[in-house]
């Protein structure tokens, strides 16, 4: 053990970034920019109470993207994809939990999507879904856990805000990413990066 | 009503590349972690870009793992001089100390949710001195709430004495306030009727280490990292001082330290521990003695301890306090007569009393801890056992409130007696302390008048004037409550909360009017039928101190809002900057102490600002382990 010199083999933080930080297909020079028109409609927050308020909603427009056949997710096998674009941190997963979820979709209302980034600093959670626990984590940072039955919230640990979820459509058998909610970590916003 | 739901954020403003940047630390745990405030105006509607030139942190988005990333929670909108600017809050990326890594935990990674914002709960901030009139807490000015309060508090000192005015205050909230506030209380006033935040008496939290000779706060972080056993007692750090965990000793782990964590519950640093080499001792609450002292005797049994240091640096009976007016030791007769009695004569005679005692056997400290027996026995050869090479394991303890806060003086005394043993005192990566829960705030401006308080111990010694049966029994006439709820934290009872009730609203004398003159008659009349004024000093409205019971309210400024000053967890100094208007009319309390302490007629309350609060303080510092003059005068030779 090395204990003479403090701090001795830790890392800085730009080389755990390089080790934890997943591989993107596509580099983000060369990711193509969706260009969705920005519009701008009002949404009522609070309806019916004194704090009832118009507000902008910015809803920019996200790709639909298909993402998964139905007849291919097995119970607690989760499949990987990228969302909205192809840019950092686009890294998603699909799974179905055999539990009942928030925004979840299909007959039992089990299936849900969320971005793998950790909304601590940007751990990958990319392979540390749990069957029995129905959550993604520890991330390898600093120990974050999620719960995907109930919209990404923290179970234990430091993140920011809850993870990511993406938003799902069902056409057939076909499941369209549509949106996200919240945004991802790295990202100044979801769309343009 | 609807259901309330929330929608979160989907981007975020960045700061421009010319944002204000204003260092400061998180305000939250021991821990004390670096931050930077970006501020920039909200006028004109600028924004940073994602390209690196075009924000403030001169990095490209999306950002890395670990980069300068900014969730929705980071972002507020506060004013400054009056204008309403944005700020974005994050740990600084560039620390080299405490937060490295640029890391932080959820608890001050959104600390920007902190500022005030009418648009946010924040809303409910106190803006405005109040006064209860008509049973109704109204906005006044100050003048006329300090001008009250300061009258009675000189009517009830002189018609009840010095011990009526009880002063009831956070111990930790900046070097600036409670140096002020106790050189109100204790050097000016002078009341016995006086305690912080944690205790109905002014006394020790950690008995056994002061006994023992080891400081709360010895240790530095690089210490819990660098120490090869680590046992920690009553807390899990992950959760509660996040970044001495994810920054050190996770660290430590990483580098084959074995963490001992003696909890009752499994919790997410725990099963780190325990997945990588550690051990949970996971303990009966209220049973920590009997397993300190199972650990201590295997070691003993084992020859184990460390001799060296044992013989080098540990006090004989000659050398150590003999423990005058501590306990039953109160008076020169009874110090005579007990000598001998109340500690062992050294290392040999405590290993001879620890083996003369049954419930310390392994079987039964395992029995009635509910704690394996085996795994026990490996807490002991991972703390003390020789290597193979017959050097000893660095160890360290850590111990918290989960461990000192129940058997208080038993489980300090015991495992003060098992860190001697394994050799854990000053030493790098050889420590023993506690891990720290608020950071460390406190610099006394008076000395606590012991002498004035009528309560005693056996013998003639007087200890420190409980408060809580103080003011239940009536004696209290003016009572100043200062960022605390202690009601619910003390006696923690409902009776207390009905006894302040029936001397405050449930006493016949209530403010009606807004005359001054009728005013005071009104509240003298009240503390001389044996009821008692409050006056409550908070950021916010406290249920039920503030909203039920208090006559009078002063509204605090904290955090960002002024320049203050506090120690964290291993003694360094942290600096946090104002970076934004107080809500409405609030005063950093150091400001209203003063105004009080100037209308009552007493001296050395003319500061102009917060420095020259912090510079007198430091003065108070020499000698303790927060010592700051040196670093001032420093700091002041290097501005000059
Ligand atoms: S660990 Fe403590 S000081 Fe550091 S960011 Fe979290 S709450 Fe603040
Ligand atoms: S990056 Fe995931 S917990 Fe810190």
């Amino acid at each position: 053990m090395t204990h003479e010199t403090p701090n001795e083999g830790v890392m800085s933080r730009k080389e755990i970034a390089k080790k934890v930080g997943h591989k993107c297909l596509v580099s983000r020079r060369n990711f193509l920019i969706s260009s969705g028109v920005t519009t701008t409609i009002m949404i009522t927050m609070n309806p019916g109470t004194a704090m009832a308020k118009e507000v902008p909603a910015q809803v920019t427009e996200y790709p639909r993207k298909l993402i998964a056949k139905m007849s291919d997710l097995k119970l607690d096998e989760p499949l990987d994809f990228t969302y909205p674009d192809e840019g950092e941190h686009a890294d998603s997963m699909i799974v179905r939990m055999g539990v009942k979820a928030g925004g979840g979709l299909g007959p039992d209302q089990d299936i849900v999507a969320f971005n793998y980034a950790c909304t601590h600093q940007g751990g990958s959670l990319m392979d540390s879904y749990k069957a029995d626990t129905k959550s993604l984590g520890a991330c390898p940072l600093h120990l974050s856990t999620y719960d995907l039955t109930r919209h990404g919230i923290l179970i234990s640990g430091q993140a920011y805000q809850s993870l990511p979820q993406v938003l799902l459509e069902v056409d057939g058998d076909d499941i369209y990413a549509t949106g996200i909610f919240g945004l991802i970590f790295g990202r100044k916003e979801n769309l343009h990066g | 009503m609807s259901t309330p739901y929330y929608i979160p954020d989907s981007n975020v403003p960045l700061p421009p590349a010319d944002a204000e940047v204003i260092t400061t630390a998180c305000d939250y745990c021991i821990v004390a972690c670096g931050y930077k405030v970006f501020r920039w105006p909200v006028k004109g509607g600028k924004e940073g870009g994602a390209a690196a030139e075009d924000n403030a942190f001169g990095e490209d988005f999306p950002v890395q793992a670990l980069g300068p990333w900014v969730a929705p929670n980071q972002h507020n909108i506060v004013l400054h001089e009056g204008e309403p600017h944005h700020v974005v809050i994050i740990p600084d990326k560039d620390t080299e100390f405490v937060n490295t890594d640029g890391d932080s935990s959820l608890r001050g990674g959104c600390i920007a949710q902190k500022c005030y914002n009418p648009e946010t709960p924040t809303r409910d901030r106190l803006k405005s001195p109040m006064m209860r009139i008509y049973g109704i807490l109204q906005p006044v000015p100050w003048d006329f709430a300090l001008d009250i309060a300061a009258e009675m508090a000189k009517y009830v000192i002189k018609k009840h004495g010095h011990n009526a005015y009880g002063v009831k205050t956070f111990s930790y909230q900046y070097i600036e306030n409670t140096y002020a506030i106790t050189k109100y209380a204790l050097r000016s006033i002078n009341t016995a009727n006086f305690t912080f935040h944690d205790t109905p008496s002014d006394v020790s939290s950690t008995p056994g280490f002061r006994d023992a000779g080891f400081d709360n706060f010895g240790p530095a972080y690089e210490d819990w990292m660098n120490a090869e056993t680590l046992l920690i007692c009553g807390t899990d750090p992950y959760e509660t001082k996040t970044i001495l965990f994810t920054q050190w000793i996770m660290k430590g782990i990483q580098n084959g330290q074995k963490a001992i964590f003696m909890v009752p519950r499994k919790t997410a640093g725990v099963a780190y521990a325990e997945q990588n080499g550690g051990l949970w001792l996971d303990v009966t609450p209220g049973t920590d003695l009997l397993v300190v002292n199972a650990i201590a005797r295997i070691i003993v049994e084992n020859g184990w301890q460390d001799k060296e240091w044992i013989e080098k640096w540990v006090n004989d009976k000659w050398g150590a306090s003999s423990g005058f007016g501590q306990g039953t030791r109160n008076t020169p007769w009874q110090w005579r007569t007990t000598w001998g009695k109340f500690q062992t004569k050294g290392f040999d005679d405590w290993a001879k009393w620890l083996l003369s005692q049954d419930e310390f056997k392994l079987e039964a400290g395992a029995e009635v801890s509910g704690v394996d027996a085996a795994k026990i026995q490996l807490a002991a050869e991972m703390m003390a056992k020789p290597k193979g090479d017959g050097s000893r394991p660095k160890t360290s303890i850590m111990i918290e409130k989960g461990f000192y806060w129940s058997n208080n003086t038993g489980n300090t005394q015991a495992i003060s007696a098992l860190g001697i043993t394994v050799g854990a005192g000053g030493r790098p990566g050889q420590v023993i302390g506690r891990a720290g829960g608020h950071q460390r705030g406190g610099v006394r401006g008076g000395g606590y008048p012991r002498n004035k308080s009528p309560m005693k111990l056996p013998g003639r010694r007087r200890r420190a004037l409980d408060t809580d049966t103080w003011t239940m029994a009536g004696h209290t006439r003016m009572a100043h409550v200062i960022g605390t709820t202690w009601i619910q934290s003390m006696l923690g009872s409902q009776q207390m909360s009905a006894r302040f009730h029936e001397l405050t609203r449930g006493n016949p004398h209530q403010i009606q009017s807004i005359n001054r003159e009728k005013i005071l008659e009104t509240l003298k009349a009240r503390v001389d039928s044996g009821g008692m004024v409050l006056v409550n000093q908070d950021i916010y409205l406290v249920d039920p101190i503030g909203n039920q019971f208090a006559d009078i309210i002063f509204p605090a400024a904290t955090w960002g809002e002024e320049d203050f000053l506090r120690a964290n967890g291993e003694r360094r100094i942290r600096l946090y900057q104002k970076f934004y208007d107080a809500p409405g009319e609030a005063k950093p309390d150091w400001w209203i102490i003063a105004q009080l302490a100037k209308r009552m007629g007493f001296e050395g309350f003319d500061w102009e600002n917060a420095n020259e609060v912090a510079e007198e303080a430091a003065k108070f510092t020499r000698g303790s382990r927060k010592d700051f003059k040196e670093s001032l005068n420093k700091a002041l030779i290097s501005v000059l």
